[in-house]
């Protein structure tokens, strides 16, 4: 199971750049929601916000992502 | 009959608000008021996504980068400390206009007073209203010297409708590489402000004034790879397992719990603005000063600083009255104006009432001519 529970996931970091992640997102319809990690994430600092989504969208979030200079600091792919 | 209440302090804080401040804040308080940004849970992430609103708003009204460049304050000062304190190293030279806030001058002051920076004044008042432009970018640049860093001035004086030219002066601090620090506080939500037209670096606005929100908060609105040093360290949400504030924008400015109330206000108060138009409201704002203008100009004894420059804010005094006495007199018959020296003193000492003081009226969207006569029939009434 990943951190999210269902689906697939990228941790971005404050609840602001995930919320930012997640309108981008929504420009180029895919819609996601803003998730909270848990906090034994590997690699984790402490608190980390990201968004979860389909997992057949994965590919087309790390393109948008990636097009819009947005770091994504884990992929959970399902 | 309780009397008619008129209101001509709206650049110490806007009033009445929007009744869908009201509304909004109180919804919030009742329906969703969690903690933004701290957790996951239902309320948090409704307040968490009202924030997220704000910051949206906040940058399309000023033509930010982005919406991460928008930070959280509790009001205009707290911004300007948060620029000049974290963006000024030792050894550093800055320079002010002659007509700032205390809000820029003290921290400025006590940062030269601790040996840390160096300032000079340039003058604001130079020229006729079609050269002030050129005249205060020359004044500029033959006070900038080699480490030059920083240039802050308000986009509009508290106590004169004076409105610095900001985009000819972004320019030429972009030119030769100063960073360009704007008090907000007196026309956000008065005048146009494009961030990158005017090559602003970091704007400091309040939630509480032209922005029609309640007191509580403001905003550093920080240019693209603006980093400042903090102000303040604390929980913020993010990385909580580190011990530095290393994080970036907006978070890396804002610890501790932020004042989603005032902030789900100010969004409503934005939305207001929005609905009315800036231009209207800039436009409003100077038919009434020319009324006021037009009709204290008849009064003898009244004096009027700077009546050439139209805007929100008009400044006078009646011969032989003391300014607070005026202000006084004019509160015992409803109506609300600020005396003294409006925490000003440059501005003050640039117009030639350091000695005395002023009583300034300023007006907002919700003021009418109806307002301004009863003002002005008023100070007729003390002559």
């Amino acid at each position: 199971m990943n951190n999210m529970g269902v689906g697939c996931g990228a941790a971005i970091g404050s609840i602001t750049q995930a919320m930012s992640a997640q309108k981008v997102l929504a420009t180029a319809a895919i819609p996601t929601t803003v998730i909270k990690y848990d906090s034994n994430t590997r690699g984790n600092k402490g608190c980390i916000y990201g968004l979860s989504f389909s997992c057949a969208q994965t590919d087309n979030v790390a393109t948008v992502l990636g097009n819009e200079g947005i770091r994504v600091k884990q992929w959970n792919r399902g | 009959m309780e009397q008619r209440l008129i209101y001509l302090d709206n650049a110490a804080t806007g009033f009445p608000k929007p009744q869908k401040v009201i509304e909004e804040m109180q919804e919030f308080m009742m329906y969703s008021g969690g903690n933004a940004g701290r957790g996951s849970h239902v309320l948090a992430m409704r307040a968490a996504e009202k924030v997220f609103e704000c910051r949206n708003k906040l940058a399309q009204l000023f033509d930010a980068e982005g919406v991460e460049q928008v930070c959280f304050t509790l009001n205009t000062t707290h911004g300007l400390n948060m620029c000049i304190k974290g963006l000024l190293k030792r050894g550093d030279h800055v320079l002010i206009s002659d007509m700032e806030h205390n809000a820029v001058y003290r921290p400025i002051y006590k940062l030269h007073a601790q040996g840390v920076v160096d300032y000079d004044i340039f003058p604001s008042m130079v020229g006729d209203s079609k050269r002030n432009a050129t005249r205060i970018c020359e004044g500029i640049a033959k006070l900038v010297r080699r480490n030059t860093r920083m240039l802050v001035c308000s986009g509009t004086s508290n106590i004169s409708s004076m409105t610095m030219p900001l985009a000819e002066i972004g320019r030429l601090c972009r030119r030769l590489g100063i960073l360009f620090v704007v008090d907000g506080a007196q026309c956000a939500g008065h005048t146009p402000i494009s961030m990158k037209n005017m090559h602003i670096d970091a704007l400091c606005v309040p939630g509480h004034k032209g922005l029609l929100g309640p007191q509580g908060c403001g905003a550093v609105i920080l240019g693209k790879g603006i980093t400042a040093q903090t102000l303040m360290e604390g929980g913020n949400g993010v990385d909580s397992l580190e011990g530095a504030m290393s994080y970036g924008s907006p978070e890396r400015y804002e610890a501790g719990t932020l004042p989603a109330p005032a902030i789900v206000g100010l969004s409503a108060g934005l939305d207001t603005l929005s609905s009315i138009g800036l231009d209207k409201i800039e436009a409003h704002e100077k038919r009434l000063f020319r009324r006021a203008r037009e009709r204290l100009t008849l009064l003898e004894g009244v004096k009027i600083y700077t009546p050439q420059y139209e805007g929100s804010v008009l400044l006078f005094n009646v011969a032989g009255r003391g300014a607070e006495e005026t202000a006084r007199t004019l509160s015992d018959k409803g109506i609300c104006v600020r005396g003294g020296y409006h925490c000003s003193a440059l501005g003050h000492r640039t117009l030639g009432t350091a000695d005395t003081g002023a009583v300034r009226a300023s007006f907002g969207p919700f003021n009418s001519s109806k307002d301004v006569d009863a003002f002005c029939d008023a100070v007729g009434e003390m002559i």
